[in-house]
């Protein structure tokens, strides 16, 4: 493998095409999430938003991946965990992969059947034409990798027995041999493709289509033999970029896979896409399909929570992991860690003088309220003992700046009198302790300029939960590391303040191309940028009113409906508007969803936004802090210059399908 | 000028291209030379180039017999950035009525360039842009048939210039000679092009229709695929998002040089340059030099470049190769030239696109001073005595 100069900048593992590559990069621990519930014969949906690494996850299981893990990562120690992990899933042995994925995009030309102006029925026949077509030849293609075939004629050895399934039925002759097949199944597919991109009109277009949807049951692994030996275990069809695809389209196909009920394990990965959570949750009650029957809906970042307990320490170390791989494959040698690169800590001089400043700033500020009378005795003697203690500075910084706030609450609740009670009560509750003194460091920072945003730990919080957007960071940081190695000679340790600055950056630069990237753009820069200005209100008031900091809303379920409705109706503009804007949000990965959610006796939906946009506006990073938002509110934060909903139009039409 | 070195394999060998002075000249003896009935299309936008070819042709309108003009409007979608721009569309708007006098027939035709407003909503302007002219009998009266590019989105031109050429080619009732002239014209102004940017840019590229079907196909998924995108400046985001739709084996990036402005190429390296090298690892002995001014350079270097390869990995299946231009309109036309000749060679070509919502013009008030400097080019595309 060639070294390579920022190995941030290979983006999401699945781009990587080399399989040794990809292994290289794979963190084993991914696969943590993985049951073998998730191989029972049926449909699993797996759900996420954009790079949260479901392609990585079904890349694992391709032929490719678990041939080169079977010839070459038996013998070696750096893969020894992915291939433990996959032989538990039954996916490898000793002798061999187990398993063969086929897997296909259902982005490209399967939505572009829409714009053909067949009818619907020539539509969905050319459909299930394309997708099984390109199934049989995904199948062939994974059967040349395990079986290390340099041409499609060495496949007369692959036979392929009619299945036994009374579902099973086929008006085309169907070749039995894995050579004939392949041309068989090439020549469907090109057919097809050349119907789809022709320059004709329709009318003078031959129309002999061949229904061979039925030819996916042929996929299941009894029917596959080699040289008369049965091929692989089990099959596993994985269906990606489900999204792509219309939702008539998925309606379809989704109705196709419960009712022909095909006796094939089946993974359709997608986006979180789409605002309504019956949409989200899959149900399909007119196809008979019931979720744990016919289908199972995965939400991987979900899924990462309930398994890893310690969820934020369990995703750090994966990400250390993945960041060290990658640095194995940089041309810097010298660094063992990328964890190393980024110091966490400001205890240097510089520093420390700082922090005695506000130490003695702050003290002077408390001491002042409270040294007036006796009734404050309690006050004065935890005073004294942040003096006292053998505490760093900064650390005696927070606490002064946590006491200041806790006797800010006081003085709100008119309750200096009480104050041992509530003091006593406040300090005891540890867990509340370190909430406050996250708070306090988190003022500190805004109020004295101090640096915020460093460090792994933080590093790891920014990329919510999102590979994808650790690499986009961490790239930045690793080129900012060799090039002051490189100009000064120095270590590549970079200061946090350095960090923050380059962080900052970062997420300012994906703000500025939100207008450029992303639909109605300067409209959702709006709503956020509202939303925002509300969060920092909120967050920095003196009595630091809703810690860990506001950093997302809810909506109860009543006021949900209504969004939704107001979507496929468009009665009410203003509603309809925020939807899409909510909408747009969510499948750009500036939200992330957590629905179904129940607190203070109100049910509903809760929104946070991505953690680097926190970083744009100065906002904590950690979760927990929100409020509960009426939709009539939420609706003046979107734009008054132009609605994103024009007249007479349906923007969810294809929804209420 | 006109080019005489001939490689019979290309399709447009010898080729034509006028510009400037000779613009005027050409179309008056052209127009002068029989009796013509023209058919001319062009869209309606923003872009104060639209009406500069109109307007020329317009001047010599005496010697054509008939003269219809098609135009397009394109629906960009409620949302789209550029409407903002509507002031600019009236004027061009305004312009374009004070020549409908000298039209004989006027059409206008409605294409949008979206399914609809809704949240999963498709590009679908190629597939509009090939019904514009639905078959050959729409076509068949005309002596000349003009498409003006000037301002018409790449995702109209490349499908519509591409089914006109279709129509022409397989037409089999009417002897060749029969057969109209098709040009194409662009308002060429590269100063004018650097103040409008892309707006919302889409997340993923798009195959064009008429260019797709073998970069769609499974069944050569396996075979080495290349990616020659012809270089323009600001398109980093573009150019990433075609480059994670597959990651090619090789990248022949194409830079346009010679230039009016010398340090072009050097500027557009300098802006793609860790993009380029560091990142994709591109061999600078890949970069390619096409001239900005004739995209019949382009047309050639792609596809030499395509037909060698295929040569030489012939053993491997052949490869695949997407062609992309994001660079202006003239030396756009190279790309297309290229993907439609290859492909009718049987070559596994196609054409790989990114659209916007809409767009972003950095100082407007420019725009219409700027168009003084436009110059104007006809290519011919096909013609009626060529075979």
């Amino acid at each position: 493998m060639a070294n390579i100069r920022n190995p941030f900048k290979l983006r999401a593992a699945e781009q990587i095409s080399n399989p040794s590559q990809f292994l290289h990069l794979f963190d084993p621990h991914v696969l943590n999430i993985i049951t073998t519930d998730w191989f029972v014969e049926k449909v699993h949906f797996i759900n996420s938003s954009p790079g949260a690494g479901k392609s990585s996850l079904l890349r694992i299981f391709s032929p490719d991946i678990l041939s080169e893990l079977h010839n070459t990562g038996r013998a070696n120690p750096e893969y020894k965990e992915i291939f433990s992990k996959l032989n538990k899933l039954n996916a490898i042995s000793n002798t061999g992969p187990e398993l063969l994925g086929i897997g296909i995009s259902c982005s490209g030309n399967l939505k572009s059947l829409k714009d053909c102006a067949f009818n619907s029925q020539m539509e969905e026949k050319l459909l299930f034409t394309l997708l099984s077509s390109r199934l049989i030849l995904s199948m062939l293609h994974g059967v040349m990798v395990l079986k290390d075939l340099s041409s499609t004629e060495e496949l007369n050895d692959l036979k392929i027995l009619n299945p036994k399934n009374p579902n099973f039925f086929s008006s085309e002759s169907i070749p039995n041999n894995g050579r004939d097949l392949f041309q068989w199944a090439d020549n469907i597919e090109k057919n097809a493709c050349e119907l789809i991109d022709s320059l004709d009109t329709i009318s003078d277009i031959s129309m002999k289509i061949p229904d061979i949807s039925n030819a996916i049951f042929l996929l299941k692994a009894e029917n596959l033999k080699f040289n008369d030996e049965s091929l692989v275990e089990k099959t596993l069809i994985m269906l990606d970029d489900f999204h792509e695809l219309p939702v008539t389209q998925r309606n379809t196909i989704k109705k196709y896979l419960y009712k022909n009920k095909f006796p094939i394990c089946f993974w359709i990965a997608q986006r979180v896409e789409g605002i309504n959570p019956k949409e989200l949750l899959c149900t399909n009650i007119s196809a008979g399909a019931i979720e744990g029957r016919e289908y199972d809906n995965v939400f991987l970042e979900a899924e990462w929570r309930k398994r890893f307990r310690g969820y934020i320490i369990a995703y750090e170390n994966v990400l250390s992991n993945i960041a060290d791989k990658r640095i194995n494959i940089s041309n810097y040698k010298e660094i063992s860690s990328f964890r190393d690169c980024l110091k966490d800590s400001l205890n240097d001089k510089k520093w420390e003088n700082k922090y005695e400043k506000i130490s003695s700033e702050i003290s002077q500020r408390v001491t002042e309220k409270v040294k007036s009378s006796k009734k404050y005795s309690r006050w004065l003697t935890e005073i004294e003992r942040l003096n006292d203690e053998k505490e760093s500075l900064q650390q005696k910084a927070i606490a002064w700046r946590s006491l200041e706030i806790l006797i800010s609450r006081a003085e709100k609740k008119g309750q200096l009198t009480l104050e041992n009670e509530f003091l006593n009560e406040q300090l005891a509750l540890e867990k509340d302790v370190d909430i406050l003194k996250n708070y306090a460091h988190l003022f500190l920072a805004r109020e004295y300029d101090i640096p915020y945003y460093f460090g792994f730990s933080k590093l790891s919080e920014i990329s919510s939960s999102n590979f994808e957007q650790f690499l986009a960071f961490s790239a930045d940081l690793f080129e900012e590391a060799i090039s002051s190695h490189t100009i000064k000679k120095n270590s590549f340790v970079l200061a946090p303040s350095r960090q923050e600055q380059i962080i900052k950056a970062v997420a300012e630069k994906n703000w500025q191309e939100i207008p450029k990237r992303i639909p109605h753009g300067e409209e959702i820069q709006y709503f956020l940028e509202k939303f925002c200005q509300f969060a920092v209100s909120e967050t920095y008031n003196s009595t630091a009113s809703y810690p860990p900091g506001i950093t997302g809303f809810s909506i109860v379920d009543d006021e949900y409906e209504i969004l939704i409705e107001s979507i496929k109706d468009e009665k009410n503009l203003g509603f309809t508007n925020l939807g899409y804007l909510i909408y747009i949000c969510l499948s750009n990965n500036l939200f992330q969803m957590t629905p179904n959610i129940n607190q203070g006796g109100k049910s509903g939906h809760k929104f946070y936004l991505n953690r680097w946009i926190c970083v744009k506006f100065g906002l904590p990073l950690g979760y927990g802090g929100w409020r509960w938002k009426r939709i009539e509110e939420l609706a003046r934060w979107s734009s008054p210059r132009k609605s994103l909903v024009g007249k007479d139009r349906q923007i969810y039409d294809e929804f209420s399908q | 000028m006109t080019n005489f070195h001939s490689d019979s394999s290309l399709n447009w060998d010898p080729y034509f291209i006028i510009c400037g002075k000779k613009f005027d000249d050409f179309w008056k003896s052209h127009l002068e030379s029989r009796s013509r009935k023209v058919l001319y299309i062009l869209a309606l936008g923003f872009d104060p180039r639209m009406l500069n070819g109109l307007s020329r042709i317009l001047k010599f309108s005496n010697s054509i017999e008939d003269f219809k003009c098609i135009l397009i409007k394109y629906d960009e979608g409620p949302s789209s950035p550029s409407l903002r721009y509507r002031s600019f569309v009236e004027k061009n708007t305004e312009e374009f009525e004070k020549l409908k006098g000298k039209f004989s027939i006027f059409e206008e035709k409605q294409i949008k360039l979206w399914s609809d407003n809704s949240i999963t909503r498709r590009r679908i302007g190629d597939s509009e842009a090939i019904n514009i002219i639905g078959n050959f009998e729409n076509i068949q009266d005309f002596t000349d048939i003009i498409v003006d590019i000037s301002a018409m989105p790449k995702g109209l031109y490349f499908s519509l210039i591409a089914k006109i050429l279709h129509l022409l080619e397989n037409e089999e009732k009417l002897p060749k000679k029969d057969l109209p002239n098709f040009f194409t014209i662009v308002s060429e102004n590269t100063e004018l092009d650097e103040l409008i940017e892309d707006s919302g840019i889409d997340e993923d590229p798009k195959l064009m229709r008429g260019y797709a079907k073998e970069l769609e196909r499974y069944a050569i998924a396996e075979i080495p695929y290349i990616w020659i995108p012809i270089l323009g400046e600001h398109k980093k985001i573009q150019l990433e998002n075609i480059h994670k739709w597959r990651k090619p084996d090789e990248i022949y990036p194409i830079l346009p040089s010679p230039s009016i402005n010398p340090r072009r190429g050097d500027d557009i390296i300098s802006e793609y340059h860790q993009l380029l090298f560091d990142e994709w690892n591109v061999e600078p002995k890949n970069v390619m030099y096409a001239d900005e001014s004739n995209p019949f350079d382009a047309y050639r270097q792609i596809f030499y470049l395509v037909r060698e390869h295929t040569k030489v990995l012939a053993p491997l299946g052949k490869c695949r190769v997407a062609i992309s231009s994001d660079s202006s309109k003239l030396i756009s036309l190279g790309a297309l030239l290229a993907a439609y000749d290859l492909l009718k060679q049987n070559m596994s070509v196609g054409i790989i696109n990114i659209e916007a919502d809409g767009y972003d013009i950095k100082t407007p008030e420019r725009l219409f001073d700027l168009n003084r400097k436009s110059d104007l080019y006809t290519l011919l595309l096909y013609h009626d005595e060529r075979k």
